[in-house]
This record gives C-alpha cells, sequence and structure tokens, in this order.
C-alpha cells in the first residue's frame, strides 16, 4: 500500500514540521523540500507508466508525438512551479513564490507558442 | 469512408487523452495557463486531420507539424551521410600521411650516416599510425687525406659497414619512436641496396 506510506510520511513530516517551525524554522523549510524530492521521487515509477501509456496512444492515434511531448513539459513545468511556490509560501516568502509562479507561466506560454503560431498560420492561410 | 472512419477514432483517442491529462493539471494560479495549451492540443489534433482532408492541396503550416519523413529516405540520408564522413575521413587520413612522411623524412635525414630517407606510413581505418617503413640511403663522404696533412672529401660515398648499418637502424628507429609514440615493432628500417 503505496498511499499508506506516503500518508505515514506526510504525518511524520507535519508532525516534525509544527515542531521545526517553533524552535528552527529554517530546518524546517529543509524538512518541507526533503519532503516534497521524496515524494517526487517515490512517484517517478508512476509517472513513467502514465507517459508510455500517453506515448502509446498517441502513437495509435496517429498524432505526432511532438504535440504531446510539449504538453508534458507544460505540465512537469506547472508541477515544479507550483512545488516552488508553494515551499516559498511555507517559508513565508509570499514574494518569491509569485515570482517563481510568474516564471513558471512565462515559460508555459513559451512553450505553447510554436502550437499558437502553427494554428494562426493554418487559419490566415484559410482566409486568403 | 475508410478516412473518415480514421478520424473520428482519432478524435475520440484524442478527447480521452486530453481528459486524462486534465486530471494531471496542477492546482493553483498556474492551471488557466496550462488549460490553455492542452485547449490549443485539442485543437491542432482536431483540425490536423480535417484540414488535410479537405485542403489536401494547401501547405498547411498545421500539417507540417504532422510531417513525419519516410523510413526508407530517412535509411538513405543516413547512409549518404555515412558516406561522405568516410570520404572525409579518408581524405584527411591521406594528408595526415603526406605530411607525416615528410616529417619522417625531415627528422630520419638528421641522424648521422643518412643521406636520403623515403618513408611509407600506413594509417588505419582509426585514424592511427599502424606500421612506418623507411627506406634510407646511407653513406659517408670518402675522405682522401692529402699530404700535407689536408683531409680531401672526393664526394664519393663509402659503403658502410654492417654495425654501423644497424647503429644508424636504432637511432632512426629511437628518434622516430619517440617522436611520433610508436613501439619499435611499427618501424621498419631498410637500407637501399640491401
Amino acid at each position: 500500500m503505496e498511499i499508506a506510506q506516503v500518508i505515514g510520511l506526510a504525518l511524520v513530516t507535519t508532525i516534525l514540521l509544527l515542531i521545526l517551525r517553533q524552535e528552527k524554522p529554517v530546518m524546517a523549510v529543509v524538512l518541507s523540500i526533503t519532503f516534497s524530492i521524496v515524494i517526487f521521487l517515490f512517484m517517478m515509477g508512476k509517472m513513467a507508466a502514465i507517459i508510455a501509456l500517453m506515448q502509446e496512444l498517441t502513437r495509435r492515434a496517429q498524432i505526432n508525438y511532438f504535440f504531446l511531448a510539449t504538453i508534458l513539459k507544460i505540465i512537469g513545468v506547472a508541477y515544479l512551479g507550483e512545488f516552488a511556490a508553494a515551499i516559498c509560501q511555507d517559508a513565508g516568502e509570499h514574494a518569491v513564490a509569485k515570482k517563481v509562479e510568474f516564471a513558471a507561466k512565462i515559460i508555459i506560454v513559451v512553450l505553447s507558442l510554436p502550437i499558437m503560431v502553427a494554428i494562426l498560420e493554418s487559419m490566415m492561410e484559410l482566409m486568403v | 469512408m475508410q478516412l473518415l472512419h480514421e478520424i473520428v477514432r482519432n478524435v475520440l483517442v484524442i478527447i480521452i487523452l486530453t481528459s486524462f491529462l486534465e486530471l494531471l493539471l496542477p492546482e493553483g494560479g498556474i492551471r488557466p495557463f496550462v488549460r490553455f495549451a492542452v485547449g490549443m492540443f485539442i485543437i491542432i489534433a482536431v483540425l490536423n486531420p480535417v484540414l488535410s482532408l479537405l485542403f489536401s492541396e494547401r501547405e498547411l503550416k498545421v500539417n507540417l507539424w504532422d510531417y513525419q519523413p519516410e523510413e526508407s529516405k530517412s535509411e538513405e540520408i543516413i547512409d549518404n551521410g555515412q558516406q561522405i564522413q568516410q570520404e572525409i575521413i579518408e581524405q584527411h587520413n591521406e594528408i595526415a600521411r603526406e605530411k607525416l612522411q615528410g616529417q619522417i623524412d625531415a627528422v630520419a635525414v638528421l641522424v648521422q650516416g643518412v643521406e636520403e630517407v623515403k618513408s611509407e606510413i600506413e594509417i588505419g581505418q582509426d585514424g592511427k599510425v599502424q606500421t612506418v617503413n623507411i627506406l634510407l640511403q646511407s653513406g659517408r663522404p670518402e675522405v682522401k687525406k692529402a699530404k700535407d696533412g689536408i683531409e680531401v672529401f672526393s664526394g664519393e660515398d663509402s659503403k658502410l659497414s654492417r654495425e654501423e648499418m644497424k647503429v644508424i637502424e636504432d637511432k632512426v628507429i629511437s628518434i622516430i619512436g619517440n617522436f611520433y609514440g610508436l613501439s619499435t615493432s611499427q618501424i621498419k628500417v631498410e637500407f637501399e641496396g640491401g
């Protein structure tokens, strides 16, 4: 039961964080980051399975893998941005968290630009 | 009809796929941005087959995203590329061989007793020197002593003894070996006329 492991780890971390926030706030942030990384690594195998399934589906649907790769990159950027922003907010650094979110949004827009340009240009071409 | 069947099937897969992707989206302020990108993915995935069907004669940008080169063509391109690469390597090896031969000739001729040198180098596929064959023309000028003790060079070479030839051979092997990092077994020295 992996979810039991995750819940157990989360509860222990939460209790430790409650104690550490009073005594040593810096260590609390370190613990929070460590917990994020552990959960991320723990889920890596599952994520690989999901991505493999999506690859198979796109292959069957004859969609260019480039599209899916871009979307997966965007989702990855979004998750990392969210994680980092949450950690910064936990540490009380709301301004830094906002900047991380801003950077993630910009990167997502940049990644989706090629798809948008392709659609727009095709639309223009059809209107001629 | 077959094409229409394929389009409907693909659109269904795309819808299932994007619904699945929607589940993966993170919560928070970034979510609308990711939804926008996913939305565009759906548009392009649906637009692609439809536009290809309706406007097959036009070159649309969307179709370019779906371009997949034929496997046979790509293999041909790779073969051509490898052939060109091989030719470049061979040309480089030839130039390197000629330059190295010139250098070895120039170095070997500095050894005392050597008058002329002709070297032949064999370079392997990996670009490393395999063997060096050196043909030496040796001899020392014959000295005739005049009556008043003045040494006169006659211009004719006198033959070297076997021991002297062995010394010259060892020297040449040692110098060339040290200069170019070759083992003694890779260098073969011969004297002109045996």
